[in-house]
């Protein structure tokens, strides 16, 4: 199988005057293509400095980053990472964070247009994906107008639309009931299935990590299983 | 591109509706930067620009005659005499139209009325000639200008504004042919023109006559020198000449009257011609009396007052860019989701600053009718008048016209405006704001 992510000796340690944190020590993770992976952890080991590593939000104070077979250069400027996450990685968090004065339509959207996207094709992709996660009649609506479980698939949809070959999503569910939970792990475990995405989960919840093909654990900061 | 324009005009509209104080005092705060800005735009555009009836700035000097005698004494009066003017200025190739007036000194003063006894107002009359109405593009309302006959003969035929028409007679259409008293003497008013703003100190006045109705030895100041007098040249050059053309045209005109008067009075006068482009002759009071009248020249003249307008500008730029960085740090999630989903800095900065500029425009647009709003307040004020170098002319009530503040010109200032203030008070906020980590950012509480 081939690996879509490789991480090699990643270190991550936060530095202020007084402290020095390490959030990841030494963590070394192949994910192969097309494979659903959840990170489990008690609060605060480091899963979701992993996955924003992961997915170039944040730098690693030492290590090495391979996505899709690209080996990424810690000098690699801001506008190239930019294209890069545009092109290949799509988030889903858990507080869902869309653009409160923009509706669904726009948010899912987002990343198409800073592709450089015609507006007609952003739209028509943009209202696949939307009638996909089962929103066709919340197009107009702005987040607020929104459940929880809504937003999620708003999320889930932008961050499909630009067919990124990774989805990073940080616990997904952390915020919705139990219901709407397993809506969007149907959801997640759908596009895994059928559209052969690699999804790589931080959760917390246990019987949605077991629903994942793999289950890496952590403990403060360093890989345990 | 346009779409993407769209989107963010709706974005902006969405965060003012989100922050409805915010923008309203954003805006307030805009509208008074822009409208001391336009205050100075305005007053330049009174000033300079091709207004009713006064089209042809660009193309207008008014020229003054100095006489100086063997004792380097200047000649008291700085005008030219009938006979003056017909021998320079009548043959001049370069020349369209040249007109005289008599000097300031003899425009006020006048009291008008139907008949004795009747209500008697205080007029301000401009005596000139035929060709003033085709220097100036007056439009009128009834009737026509006096001829060159009329002048020739020193006829007392008139022509009056719309405004003192309709206090004399009720309308425009019922002046032409009657008669109206100038201080108790009989003129038939032969055409009625709409109304010129006071401020619009050449062109102005209620009362337009022959200056040869007055005694034509008036208009001769020297009994010796009979090119020197009391009246006032306004020169349009055709189109494609320049000023100096026309003073080079000049020379041996000037030669041969200096040769011929040394001949008859014995005295070796020099003669000095001073021929002032409009916008030298309406800046005089930033621009003094020095005689290079360049385009550099202008244009240096200008920087005054454009430094002005950016001071205006730069001082309320400097506390509403504490408002933006206030509401960029209010956004900086969404930044950060932005940019975690491909925006780059310059892109996000384009769009941050294009939202702004929405409400910058709002901001401009209110500060932009304030401005207007003041001037014509303010266009009676003694002080205000000193622009226009009208504070000591018995200016009853100033009326303003709408060319004096919509133009395309003016719209493409306050544009220019918004533009800078929106660069001035949100360009460092912005880029500070999305200077910060994308995790930070995305960690933000909204």
């Amino acid at each position: 199988m081939e690996t879509i992510i490789k991480l090699t000796g990643i270190n991550k340690i936060y530095r202020t005057e007084e402290i020095e944190t390490q959030a990841l020590e030494n963590v070394n993770i192949d994910v192969e293509k097309g494979e659903f992976l959840s990170i489990m952890g008690p609060s605060g080991c480091g899963k979701s400095t992993l996955l924003n590593i992961m997915g170039l939000l944040d730098e690693p104070t030492s290590g090495e980053i391979e996505l899709c077979g690209t080996k990424i250069d810690p000098r690699l400027s801001d506008n190239r990472l930019a294209e890069f996450r545009n092109r290949t990685l799509g988030f889903v968090f858990q507080s869902f964070h869309l653009i409160s004065s923009l509706n669904v339509l726009d948010n899912v959207q987002l990343p198409l247009m800073y592709r450089g996207i015609g507006y007609s094709e952003r739209m028509r992709r943009a209202k696949e994906v939307i009638e996909r996660v089962g929103l066709s009649h919340r197009m107009k609506h702005t987040p607020v107008q929104l459940s929880g479980g809504q937003c999620q698939r708003v999320a889930i949809a932008r961050a499909i639309i630009g067919n990124p070959e990774i989805i990073l999503a940080d616990e997904p569910t952390g915020n919705l009931d139990s219901k709407m939970g397993a809506d969007i792990m149907g959801l997640l475990k759908q596009l895994n299935q059928e559209d052969g995405r690699t999804i790589v989960m931080v959760t917390h919840n246990d019987q949605q990590a077991q629903q994942t093909k793999r289950i890496i654990k952590f403990l403060d900061g360093r890989q345990i299983q | 591109m346009i779409r993407k324009f769209l989107l963010y005009f709706r974005q902006a509209f969405a965060l003012m509706k989100e922050d409805k104080q915010y923008s309203a005092i954003y805006i307030a705060g805009t509208a008074v930067a822009i409208a001391s800005a336009m205050l100075v735009a305005i007053i330049l555009n009174i000033q300079l620009a091709n207004i009713y009836p006064e089209t042809n700035r660009d193309r207008t000097l008014y020229v003054q005659s100095f006489f100086v005698n063997p004792g380097a004494t200047f000649a008291r009066h700085f005008g030219f005499s009938p006979e003056g003017v017909d021998e320079l200025f009548r043959k001049l190739e370069c020349v369209e139209t040249v007109s005289v007036s008599a000097s300031d000194n003899f425009i006020y003063d006048f009291k008008a009325c139907i008949e004795l006894g009747k209500q008697e107002l205080p007029v301000c009359v401009n005596f000139t000639d035929d060709a003033f109405f085709r220097l100036y593009s007056f439009r009128f309302v009834a009737g026509k200008p006096f001829t060159e006959e009329n002048v020739k003969h020193g006829d007392k035929c008139i022509v009056i504004t719309d405004v003192l028409a309709r206090k004399m007679w009720g309308n425009e259409s019922e002046a032409v042919g009657k008669s109206l008293l100038l201080n108790y003497l009989p003129y038939r008013v032969v055409g009625v023109v709409k109304e010129v703003s006071p401020l619009l100190r050449k062109s102005s006045a209620d009362v337009y006559s022959p200056y040869s109705v007055k005694d034509s030895n008036m208009h001769y100041i020297d009994s010796e020198n009979r090119y020197q007098g009391d009246l006032v040249v306004s020169v349009l050059l055709k189109k494609g000449f320049t000023r100096q053309m026309m003073l080079d045209e000049l020379e041996p005109h000037k030669a041969r009257i200096l040769s011929e008067l040394k001949s008859t009075t014995g005295i070796d006068y020099q003669w000095e011609i001073i021929a002032r482009p409009h916008w030298a002759e309406s800046m005089i009071m930033f621009f003094g009396s020095a005689s290079d009248y360049s385009t550099s020249k202008m244009l240096l003249n200008l920087l005054l007052p454009v430094l002005l307008m950016l001071l205006f500008l730069l001082l309320p730029a400097i506390n509403l860019s504490g408002m933006v960085s206030n509401r960029m740090e209010s956004r900086v999630a969404e930044m950060g989701i932005r940019k975690a989903f491909g925006a780059k800095k310059r892109v996000l900065l384009g769009q941050v600053m294009q939202e702004n500029l929405v409400l910058t425009f709002f901001g401009g647009i209110v500060g932009y009718a304030l401005s207007c709003g003041v001037v014509a307040a303010i266009s009676s004020n003694p002080m205000f008048l000193t622009f226009f170098q009208r504070e000591n002319d018995l200016v009853d009530s100033v009326s303003v016209q709408f060319d004096m503040f919509f133009t395309p010109i003016m719209f493409l200032i306050v544009f220019v405006c918004c533009v800078v203030l929106n660069l001035m008070a949100a360009l460092i906020p912005s880029w500070t704001s999305l200077k910060r980590p994308i995790v930070e950012s995305l960690n933000q509480k909204k």
